[in-house]
C-alpha cells in the first residue's frame, strides 16, 4: 500500500505543477494594484463604493468567497505575474493593442511601469491601487474571436454573454479568459516529512466552475480525502480515497461584491491557512483535510473595498464521500466581518454548532485576526504581519462536559528577493482550559519559493516546547503544483 | 449546552495577559471530568483507534524504517512497547510529534486506564 502511496504522489507530481492562496497574500499584496491586473494608472475609485470591484478578500483570488480552491483570473495572473522568480510573465502592457477595443482608450497608460515585488519604488499610490473603473464594464466588449483572450485553463463565453457589470474584465490579464463559461484548476501538494522520513500526497484536488450566465456560477471540487489525523494511507472508515469536496451554486457579480450560495462547502471563519496542522484550524474543525468539516449551507456576505462580512447557516457535514450531501442531525452558524484596507486589516469571527457527540458536539467559537502591511507604508520594508486569536468551547464526548479550548497564531514574513519569502511563526495552544500541563507552544521558521509559475517549495523547520518537556523538532517539505 | 463563566474568564485572561497562550488548568482530566474518558477501556473499541490515528503511520508493519523499528499497530507490540510509549507520549509530550499533532488529554486518559485495568489483548 505504501508503494502504491508513493507511486500515486510522483504520478500526481508529474501531472501537474504550484503557488498556494495564503493570507500572507491578501496581507501584503494591497501595495500595488499590477500584483493582481495591468492597467492600473490613471485609473480612479468609483465614487460611489457599490460599484467598486477591488478587494483584498479571497474572492479577488479564489471563486469560493471564503478562500482556496480555483483561482480567478485575477488569482492566475497574480501567481502568473507576481508571485514567481524567473519565467514571470510580462505584465502586458501590449495588451492594449490586442484588447484595447475592450477597455476605454482613455483609461489605458502607454507607458506604465511594471512593479514586480521588489521594485518598491515604483508602487502606486493607494488611490489607484484600490479598483477598477465600474464604467469601462458598464459597456462588454463585442465577442469576437479574432481578439479575445483564450488563455489559461477558461473556456467560452457565458451563454448570454456575460459582462455583468461587477465581472472580471477581458483586458487586464493578458491573454487570459477573464470571465469564461467553463474554468478548471487543480492543486496539487507533495509533502515530505522527516520524522522517520514520510513522503506522502497531501493533496489532489481538480476544479471545475461553470459560469452559465452572468451572476451565477456552479462550482465543483473533487479530490483525493486525506485521512483525519496522519498521512494519507489506509482510510480507516473504508470510505473511497476520491471524492466530492464542494458543490455549490453561486449567484454574485452584484454591488459590493455581494453574493450568495447554497451548497457543501468549507465555512468561513477565521484566517484560513494553508497549514491544515495550524492550532487555530484543525482544533477547532476547520482542516480543509477532513471531510466532516464541509457542512451543506447556504451563505450570503459581500467583499467591498474595503469591508467585508459573511453569514452561513448549515446542517453539520457528513464523511461519507459516496453522498457527500447525505443530511446529519448536526447545525450550525457563523458570522464573520471586518476591514481588509490596504495596509491593515482586521477581523472577527463568531460560530455556534450544535451537534450529536458523535458529529463533534456542542461548541461556541470566537476569533480575533489581523494584519499589518509595513511594505505598503515604507517601501524598503517589504514585511507582513498577521495574527489570530481563536477561542471557544467544546463538549467531550463521553461525558458531555463542556470545557474550552484557545489558540494563538502570529506570523512575520518578509519577502527576500522576488519569489522567496522568509516566514517565522509562532503558535500556542491549550487544548482544554481544565485540564493541567497540556498545552503546546510551536515555533517555525522557513521559506516559500516560487521558482516558477505554477510552482511552490516551502521548506519549515519547526519547534515545539510541553510544559512537561519532551518537546520535539521536525522539518517539512512541501512541492506544490496548481492550475 | 451552557457556556462555563470561568472558561471563558480564563480564555480573556489568556488572551490579553497571556498572549503566548500560557496553560491555564489545574487538575488531571480524571480530577475534573472522570467520565471524559470509558472506565474499562478495550484494545480494539479504544486504543486501537488512538494507535491508528497518531501512532501507526510511522510505527507500524508497513512503515518500512520509520519508527525507528518500534511498532505499535497490535496489541502485543502495544504491550510489549509500552515504556516508550508511556516515557514519550503520556510522561513526556515528545510523541505523537508535538510539532504535528496534539494527543488530547482524554485519549492520553484512556491509555492510562487501559494499562491500569489490566492491559487486555482480544
Amino acid at each position: 500500500m505504501r508503494a502504491l502511496d508513493l507511486c500515486c504522489a510522483v504520478l500526481l507530481t508529474l501531472w501537474t505543477a504550484t503557488a498556494a492562496a495564503t493570507p500572507l497574500y491578501t496581507v501584503r499584496e494591497g501595495r500595488t494594484c499590477d500584483n493582481c491586473h495591468s492597467l492600473p494608472n490613471d485609473w480612479v475609485n468609483p465614487d460611489a463604493i457599490p460599484d467598486r470591484k477591488c478587494t483584498l478578500s479571497c474572492s479577488g483570488c479564489h471563486v469560493d468567497p471564503g478562500g482556496g480552491g480555483l483561482r480567478t483570473v485575477s488569482g492566475v495572473y497574480f501567481g502568473r505575474s507576481t508571485l514567481p522568480m524567473w519565467r514571470a510573465v510580462d505584465r502586458p502592457w501590449a495588451d492594449k493593442k490586442a484588447y484595447g477595443e475592450y477597455i476605454e482608450p482613455a483609461h489605458i497608460a502607454l507607458d506604465a511601469p511594471s512593479t514586480q515585488p521588489a521594485d518598491a519604488a515604483s508602487t502606486q499610490p493607494a488611490d489607484a491601487a484600490s479598483t477598477q473603473p465600474a464604467d469601462a464594464a458598464s459597456t462588454p466588449p463585442s465577442d469576437t474571436p479574432s481578439t479575445r483572450p483564450t488563455g489559461g485553463l477558461a473556456f467560452g463565453r457565458p451563454l448570454d454573454g456575460g459582462g455583468a457589470k461587477m465581472a472580471f474584465l477581458d483586458g487586464r490579464y493578458g491573454d487570459l479568459n477573464a470571465d469564461p463559461l467553463l474554468r478548471l484548476g487543480a492543486d496539487v501538494r507533495l509533502g515530505a516529512w522527516n520524522q522517520g522520513l514520510l513522503v506522502f500526497p497531501m493533496q489532489g484536488d481538480v476544479y471545475a466552475a461553470v459560469h452559465p450566465v452572468e451572476h451565477l456560477t456552479l462550482n465543483t471540487t473533487v479530490g483525493l480525502r486525506g485521512r483525519i489525523r496522519g498521512p494519507l494511507r489506509e482510510d480507516p472508515d473504508g470510505q473511497p480515497r476520491f471524492g466530492v469536496r464542494d458543490v455549490w451554486l453561486m449567484t454574485h457579480e452584484w454591488p459590493l461584491n455581494s453574493y450568495a450560495r447554497v451548497g457543501r462547502f468549507l465555512p468561513q471563519f477565521g484566517w484560513r491557512l494553508d497549514d491544515h496542522t495550524a492550532y487555530t484550524r484543525r482544533p477547532f474543525g476547520l482542516s480543509q483535510e477532513d471531510p466532516a468539516n464541509r457542512v451543506l449551507g447556504a451563505e450570503v456576505g459581500f467583499n467591498g473595498n474595503y469591508p467585508f462580512a459573511n453569514a452561513t447557516v448549515w446542517s453539520t457535514g457528513t464523511r461519507s464521500a459516496e453522498n457527500p450531501f447525505e443530511a446529519t442531525e448536526g447545525r450550525g452558524g457563523s458570522v464573520n466581518a471586518g476591514w481588509r484596507d490596504l495596509g491593515w486589516q482586521v477581523g472577527a469571527s463568531g460560530r455556534v454548532q450544535r451537534r450529536p457527540s458523535d458529529l463533534g458536539g456542542d461548541t461556541n467559537d470566537a476569533s480575533l485576526q489581523w494584519g499589518f502591511n509595513p511594505w505598503f507604508y515604507w517601501p524598503s520594508l517589504p514585511l507582513a504581519y498577521l495574527g489570530e486569536v481563536a477561542m471557544g468551547t467544546l463538549q467531550r464526548p463521553l461525558s458531555g462536559h463542556t470545557t474550552a479550548q484557545h489558540a494563538v497564531y502570529q506570523q512575520l514574513s518578509w519577502l527576500a528577493v522576488p519569489g522567496l519569502t522568509l516566514h517565522g511563526r509562532h503558535e500556542a495552544y491549550d487544548p482544554d482550559h481544565e485540564v493541567a500541563l497540556d498545552q503546546v507552544q510551536r515555533v517555525s521558521v522557513g521559506l516559500e519559493w516560487v521558482p516558477m509559475p505554477h510552482l511552490t517549495v516551502r521548506l519549515d523547520a519547526r519547534a515545539a516546547a510541553t510544559p512537561v518537556g519532551q518537546g520535539g523538532t521536525d522539518a517539512f517539505l512541501q512541492l506544490h503544483g496548481w492550475f | 449546552m451552557t457556556l462555563r463563566d470561568t472558561s471563558w474568564r480564563g480564555g480573556l485572561v489568556a488572551v490579553v495577559f497571556g498572549f503566548a497562550g500560557c496553560g491555564l488548568g489545574d487538575a488531571s482530566l480524571d480530577e475534573v471530568d472522570p467520565e471524559a474518558a470509558p472506565a474499562s477501556p478495550t484494545y480494539e473499541a479504544h486504543i486501537a483507534p488512538i494507535m491508528e490515528d497518531y501512532c501507526t503511520a510511522c510505527h507500524g508493519a508497513d512503515s518500512g524504517g520509520e519508527g525507528r523499528g518500534v511498532r505499535y499497530d497490535s496489541c502485543a507490540q502495544v504491550v510489549r512497547n509500552w515504556r516508550g510509549l508511556r516515557e514519550t507520549a503520556l510522561d513526556g509530550r515528545s510523541m505523537p510529534p508535538p510539532t504535528a499533532y496534539v494527543l488530547s488529554s482524554a485519549d492520553r486518559l484512556t491509555l492510562e486506564r487501559w494499562w491500569e485495568g489490566g492491559h487486555a489483548c482480544p
